[in-house]
């Protein structure tokens, strides 16, 4: 099961960082004092989860996905969908940089002192939420797509 | 006007954010059109994607501790770092997934 773990532990901390965010969302949009701890805590979890995401695909893009004749990647070159790694792989590869640095800065808005009373800083921290959540699904929906790519090309086409 | 609820290093890390998107995003277009970058990116870390993320993570901090000396950051509003975040991460996105389609498929 470990060994399984490692193949998709980046969609698993991808999909609790979507979900951190839903949570942030839910808890921007009910703001007051009394729940601030818990949006602080869950936009720590996102940024924590993004990272985490992104240090395990990684690892994984690079020991598993791109090696050589015998990775995910030339599977899907060699299938019928090659576009699940010449577009949705290389685009999603890239944009999730910007996810990574979108999460990194939710903490830093949410822990503004002023965050409650203040209209434009909650806009802001909402902003910056709903981004997350729209990339970190469009990254879902692009992985989905890879894999398609890929069992296109086991299928021989 | 001045920005006086948003503390100066959220003020600074968010000008760093929408710099290092637009930066990886260029450097996407770059490092594709340019093999010879794109090599020498893959030998300093094995592979030109990882050390395409160490530069844009480099960047970003070093953006927001510099940005966090200055007084630039004091001189923005909270409205206008909000159209800044959105803006940056539309033509950030577009730029790698317009290239991609351009120029890779």
């Amino acid at each position: 099961m470990l060994e399984n773990f490692g193949d998709i532990a980046h969609v698993i901390f991808g999909v609790l960082g979507i979900l951190g965010s839903v949570w942030v969302l839910v808890e921007l949009l009910n703001l007051r004092e009394a729940n601030l701890n818990r949006l602080k805590l869950f936009s720590n979890f996102t940024a924590i989860f993004i990272w985490l995401s992104y240090i395990f695909g990684g690892w994984w893009y690079k020991v598993y996905y791109g090696v050589q004749e015998v990775g995910d990647k030339y599977k899907i070159l060699a299938g019928s969908f090659p576009e699940g790694h010449t577009f949705f792989m290389e685009a999603k590869e890239h944009i999730f940089f910007i996810l990574l640095l979108l999460s990194s800065i939710l903490p830093m808005i949410v822990y503004n002192k002023s965050l409650v009373e203040d209209k434009s800083i909650k806009k802001l921290a909402l902003t910056v939420t709903i981004l997350i959540l729209i990339l970190g699904f469009g990254m879902e929906g692009f992985g989905s797509l890879i894999a398609k790519g890929v069992k296109m090309g086991l299928l021989g086409g | 006007m001045e920005n006086s609820k948003l503390n100066i290093m959220t003020i600074s890390f968010i000008l760093s954010f929408a710099i290092s998107s637009i930066f990886t995003s260029l450097l996407v277009i770059v490092k594709e059109t340019n093999e010879g970058l794109k090599e020498w990116m893959a030998n300093l870390t094995g592979h030109h994607w990882v050390t395409h993320g160490v530069f844009t993570i480099i960047l970003f901090l070093i953006l927001g501790f510099v940005f966090s000396k200055t007084s630039i950051s004091k001189k923005l509003s909270t409205e206008k770092l909000t159209n800044v975040v959105i803006w940056s991460t539309i033509i950030g996105s577009l730029l790698i997934s317009g290239f991609i389609i351009l120029h890779i498929i």
